[in-house]
């Protein structure tokens, strides 16, 4: 590790710990034990949220807004499947399912069509999707409260005396794997190693024989399959309601900035941490209302300190 | 000429500007008259989304900066004009200006991030910003008439004062509709001067900017300022005509929306903000009265914006209004013949004294100590692609520091000046991609050398007329950037490096992408610029013709060192040269 | 069994850039492409790699039509293009660059990368090196190799010794007379007039888009005045060095 990223690794644990210290000040251990576990939980999630958007942009160039409600479309779809008594593990399955033919849909007919746009252009575009996703699916199932649950929600598992959920386990334990399988995928494999050529320099991956179609629409099923996993999960830990789930993507957003839309580390770094403060902030009676900002607060900070010194960027922070 | 020409180029109205000073008297006489008491809210408060959008649309088409701020800047003008209201006897007017400049301040913060960041990520810290803004508002309500700081009461009935001859709703919706088309004008008003031609250059490239003597800086912050205060006076219109103000409709998703409108009704056009505010509020209102489900109206709204993305790259208002733009057809440039074959060695110019110039990137010696004391008026710097020449010229120009060694030229240092000043101070720099605005005419990339010169107007526009009629490209004054193929991009370049009092002209490879007869003509004029401007040329280039024929001293850079410097011709038949960049010893 | 062009026209930007050029490559021949700064010699590479669209003519490969293609068809059926400029993958190693560009070969991919290691010892010796960091010699024989792995009948290389010492241009001219040898054929743009002549055996000068000249590429050696009127056009007078 360079001195640089020793450094900046030591400033991230002062500060977590500070904060976290901070903010369950006088809290019993164990109610901060809960907040910060239920925090890992989401903010593993976001973390994953940020990965598929990571890589899809970096494959494609198109940061896609409408992951989150490609997402909630998949959740509600789930529940429905729930309500007719279809075999649950069923519809988990086709909540993925739904939610990688909606990106499919896209990342096949309509991004190509805007292939040669300024990303501003893209993103705007992939907006209009989530609009029409999350028109859709609001007006088909109609504002009422409901709620998704998975069997591990009601057993518990007893982990240094805290009792957390198996869900939150599996949510916890997948995204990291996934992480972790991304990033093999992404080193070790033959389609990863064009996606990554993909990134580095579309034009000459196309002059040297990488066919570009088709691994950016792996790209796209890679995307659409998470945005499906962490869509059922968010309906499950945090809220079954379309509006919810699709505003999902601007933390998860904020964590792939924290990884400079590229290093997957510091994607689920951010993200975790992202969701732990997030959490805890709940526990704070002074800084409740700034939950909803402190992933953004967060993403800005650390790119503020990522520029530090950057008087002009040339061509850079894009 | 003079003064009287300026205006007459100020005032100047386009087309485009015609169709909309009728719009604006359609909108400002027609429109209050026929429409029904339950929609003048509504386009009222369409007009203060135009002035808003308009601020946020001209930031991106002209400086290629993305800000989700608006609405939320929107609300802050709202707060203010609420606050000043209910507690000071002041007119509406005064209140509008102050809520105005208050929110123009918090722009000019905004501005800050803006100095390190761009694209993406500074989308993302005004998106903060815009996050921020709705906590506070959802935090403290805004204040509608109670008593103490934050004047907020509940269960007052707001008793807003207007405008005094604009208090019936038809009538202020007179006056939002003038105070929009004066932000439009105000717009384009800076869009003609000093600050529209400076940011054209930031957004084509901010070094090219900084070449030109652009304090980047400066006019980032100038445009944010000027978002800032449409967006404080938008707001506090909006408060003028509810009465009171709700934290919703300021939300961040607002913000990002108002922007995403802005960029599918045509970020360039006065129509494209009218066409963004227009979805915004007119649309939503539309299909509630005719009892479509809210639901079903985001998806409408949703294809719309795709369809609009996908089919109108310059947005819709470009559909309807491109035809209206007039282009100037190009005429060829014709270049007077110039003066001397060869320039006079013996004339008067200053001396470049390259001093031990070591620049290092990371591990790699990008130049080694390389020195050379220029005395002739034209000097040559050649060698093989990566020998390390743009690097030179980029370490003259002040945008790398060199680890060792100055530049001075006639004894001055150039060292402790930033890029825009050393071209304040007469640096040119013309680069390898001519840097061209494709957004200005001919005349105005020339202008924006001497923008920030001391010169009388009046003399500004004479020195730009010179500069064109030395490289011919009188005729295509008022062409854009956009319609000029290579070579005349490559003119309009150099009468931008030779307008005004420059001392050190620099060319980096300007023949690139030209026609041998092109490249001919390019050299006569290179000859003719010194005695034209009496500064120093340095030209670097591959073409070993060129610079034998108009350079009469070369410096030699391989691999990052000097292998050869003297007079051309010895330079030019030095075997070890010929070796290492001619290769016409090469045998195999 | 040729790479045939026939009376191909490239537009680049909406100007048509390169018109009508005819010739044909066989294998084992080396085709020099001359002509000064902005003739069209890059254009037509890139039109013919299928990175540039064709507004007219034909490139057909030992019979089939690969005119207008995408990028990665045109390296499948063969022809090999190598683009000015040294372009790597630089945020990739070395390795990492030729599988990448092997990838089109799956079944071939090791054995191709084994060969492409022995021609160039130079990279196989900074296997796991940032292609980014590599000297301008090196990224000119990664570029190379990008195009070896994909096994080419026929490679095209733009200004292979632009920028290069004249060291290693010997060292990659050894390579080129090395694939002629093997029945590679070879079409090279440069510049620098004497080094492609030297070793091609026919010769074509492109002037604005369109050739001035074809024929033998001795004939062109061995007389200086042709090779001037073609490159600058009659009554040109090159100036004394």
């Amino acid at each position: 590790m360079t001195r640089g990223s020793i450094i900046n690794l030591a400033l991230y644990v002062c500060a977590m710990t500070v904060i976290v210290l901070l903010l369950g000040w006088g809290k019993p251990s164990k109610v901060l034990g809960l907040f910060f576990v239920s925090g890992l939980a989401v903010g593993s999630l976001y973390a994953l949220g940020g990965i598929g958007l990571v890589v899809l942009y970096r494959a494609t160039g198109v940061l896609n807004l409408a992951n989150g409600a490609a997402g909630a479309a998949g959740a509600m779809t789930a529940w429905q499947m729930a309500q007719w008594n279809i075999w649950a593990p069923f519809t988990w399955l086709s909540c993925i399912l739904v939610t990688l033919v909606i990106s499919l849909a896209y990342g096949r007919f309509i991004a190509p069509r805007l292939a040669w746009r300024e990303p501003v252009v893209k993103a705007v575009s992939t907006l209009g999707f989530a609009l029409i996703i999350l028109g859709l699916v609001s007006f088909i199932w109609a504002d009422d409260p409901r709620s998704l649950s998975l069997p591990t929600d009601k057993i518990g598992v007893r982990i240094l005396g805290l009792r957390v959920t198996v869900t939150r386990l599996i949510v916890i334990g997948t995204s990291v794997t996934f992480v972790v399988g991304i990033w093999a995928y992404l080193k070790y494999t033959a389609v990863g190693l064009q996606m990554r050529s993909l990134a580095n320099d579309r034009n000459l991956s196309a002059l040297i024989g990488i066919p570009i179609l088709r691994v950016e629409t792996i790209a796209w099923v890679l995307s659409g399959v998470i945005a499906g996993f962490t869509g059922l999960m968010f309906g499950d830990l945090i809220r079954l309601e379309p509006t919810v789930i699709t505003f999902m993507v601007i933390p998860s957003i904020a964590a792939a900035i924290c990884g400079r839309l590229e290093h997957l580390s510091l994607v689920l770094v951010g993200g975790l941490s992202m969701g732990v403060i997030e959490s805890l902030l709940t526990l704070s009676p002074l800084l409740k209302g700034v939950r909803p900002v402190a992933p953004f607060v967060i993403a800005a900070l650390v790119l503020l300190y990522y520029q530090r010194g950057n008087r002009l960027t040339f061509g850079g922070g894009n | 000429m003079g003064v009287i020409e300026v205006n007459a180029r100020l005032f100047h109205v386009t087309p485009s500007g015609v169709a909309g000073l009728i719009f604006a008297a359609f909108a400002f006489f027609i429109v209050p008259a026929i429409v029904g008491s339950l929609w003048l809210s509504v386009f009222t408060s369409t007009a203060c989304f135009t002035l808003a959008a308009a601020g946020v649309a001209f930031m991106y088409a002209r400086l290629g900066m993305v800000s989700l701020t608006q609405v939320g800047l929107m609300g802050v003008g709202g707060w203010v004009m609420l606050r000043l209201n209910y507690a000071f006897g002041l007119p509406f007017e005064i209140n509008l200006i102050l809520a105005g400049l208050v929110t123009m301040i918090f722009g000019m913060i905004l501005a800050l991030p803006a100095l390190r960041l761009r694209g993406l990520y500074l989308a993302l810290v005004t998106l903060m910003a815009a996050g921020g803004l709705e906590i506070i508002f959802a935090t403290f309500q805004f204040p509608n008439g109670g008593g103490g700081f934050f004047g907020v009461a509940t269960g007052l009935t707001p008793s807003m004062e207007r405008p005094a001859f604009a208090i019936s709703d038809a009538a202020y919706l007179r006056y939002t509709i003038a105070v929009a088309t004066l932000g439009f004008l105000l717009i384009e008003l800076a869009r003609r001067l000093t600050p529209g031609r400076a940011w054209a250059m930031i957004r084509r490239s901010e070094a090219a900017a900084m070449s030109a003597g652009v304090n980047v800086t400066r006019y980032k912050t100038i445009a944010f300022a000027l978002s800032g205060l449409l967006a404080g006076l938008a707001g506090a219109l909006l408060a003028g005509s509810l009465g009171l103000l709700d934290g919703g409709t300021f939300r961040a998703s607002e913000s990002v929306m108002i922007f995403a409108l802005a960029v599918v009704g045509g970020a360039r056009y006065w129509l494209g903000a009218v066409i963004a505010a227009a979805l915004f509020r007119i649309m939503p209102a539309v299909l509630n009265n005719w009892g479509v489900d809210a639901d079903l109206s985001y998806v409408i709204f949703g294809a719309g914006l795709l369809h609009a993305v996908i089919t109108a790259p310059d947005g819709i208002a470009s559909q309807l209004l491109g035809k209206l733009v007039k282009r100037i057809k190009v005429t060829a440039p014709k270049i007077v013949a110039t003066s001397p074959s060869k320039a006079n060695p013996d004339a008067l110019h200053s001396t470049v004294v390259v001093d031990a110039i070591t620049v290092q990137f990371g591990g790699v010696l990008a130049l080694e100590a390389i020195s050379a004391h220029l005395t002739h008026p034209i000097s040559g710097i050649i060698g093989p692609n990566g020998a390390g020449k743009t690097t030179l010229m980029n370490v003259i120009s002040g945008f790398v520091k060199p680890n060792s060694g100055n530049i001075s030229v006639d004894g001055f240092d150039l060292g402790p000046l930033s890029p825009h000043q050393r071209s304040q101070w007469g640096l040119r720099r013309s680069f390898q991609k001519e840097e061209i605005s494709e957004d200005l005419s001919v005349t105005e990339n020339v202008r924006v050398q001497i923008d920030t010169s001391q010169m009388s107007d009046a003399n500004k526009q004479t020195e730009v007329a010179r500069a064109l009629a030395f490289v011919g490209m009188s005729e295509n004054a008022d062409v854009l950037g956009s319609e000029l193929n290579t070579f005349e991009r490559r003119l309009t370049d150099i009468a931008k490096c030779i307008v005004g009092t420059p001392k050190l002209i620099m060319f980096d490879e300007p023949a690139g992408g030209l026609s041998v007869q092109e490249t001919q003509t390019l050299g006569d004029l290179i000859l003719g610029i010194h005695s034209y401007t009496g500064a120093h040329v340095l030209l670097i280039d591959h073409d070993v013709d060129l610079i034998a024929r108009i350079c009469s001293e070369t410096l030699v850079i391989d691999f990052g060192r000097s292998i050869a410097f003297g007079s051309s011709k010895d330079v030019l038949r030095d075997p070890a040269v010929k070796a290492a960049y001619l290769g016409t010893e090469e045998t195999l | 069994m040729s790479l045939e062009i026939t009376d191909l026209s490239v537009k680049s930007d909406g100007k048509e850039v390169v018109s009508n050029i005819t010739f044909t490559v066989n294998p084992g021949q080396i085709i020099a492409i001359l002509g000064s700064n902005g003739a069209g010699k890059s254009e037509l590479v890139l039109g013919i790699a299928g990175m540039l669209s064709a507004s007219g003519g034909r490139v057909t490969v030992d019979g089939t039509d690969i005119t207008g293609k995408s990028p990665d068809i045109v390296r499948v059926a063969g022809v090999a293009a190598v683009p000015e400029g040294h372009k790597v993958l630089t945020q990739l190693t070395v390795d990492e660059n030729l599988r990448a560009a092997g990838s089109l070969r799956w079944s071939d991919l090791e054995a191709n990368l084994l060969k492409t290691y022995k021609r160039f010892p130079e990279l196989a010796a900074r296997k796991s090196q940032l292609a980014g960091t590599l000297s301008g010699g090196q990224q000119q024989m990664v570029a190379l190799a990008h195009a070896l792995m994909s096994a080419p009948e026929y490679l095209i290389i733009d200004e292979m010794s632009l920028g290069l010492a004249p060291l290693i241009v010997k060292r990659l001219f050894g390579v080129v007379r090395e694939l002629q040898n093997q029945g590679v054929g070879i079409v090279l743009i440069e510049q620098f007039t004497d080094l492609a002549l030297s070793v091609a055996d026919q010769a074509i000068v492109l002037r604005g888009g369109q050739s001035q000249y074809i024929g033998s590429a001795s004939a062109l050696l061995s007389d200086p005045n042709l090779l001037d009127e073609a490159y600058f056009g009659a009554g040109h007078q090159r100036a004394a060095l």
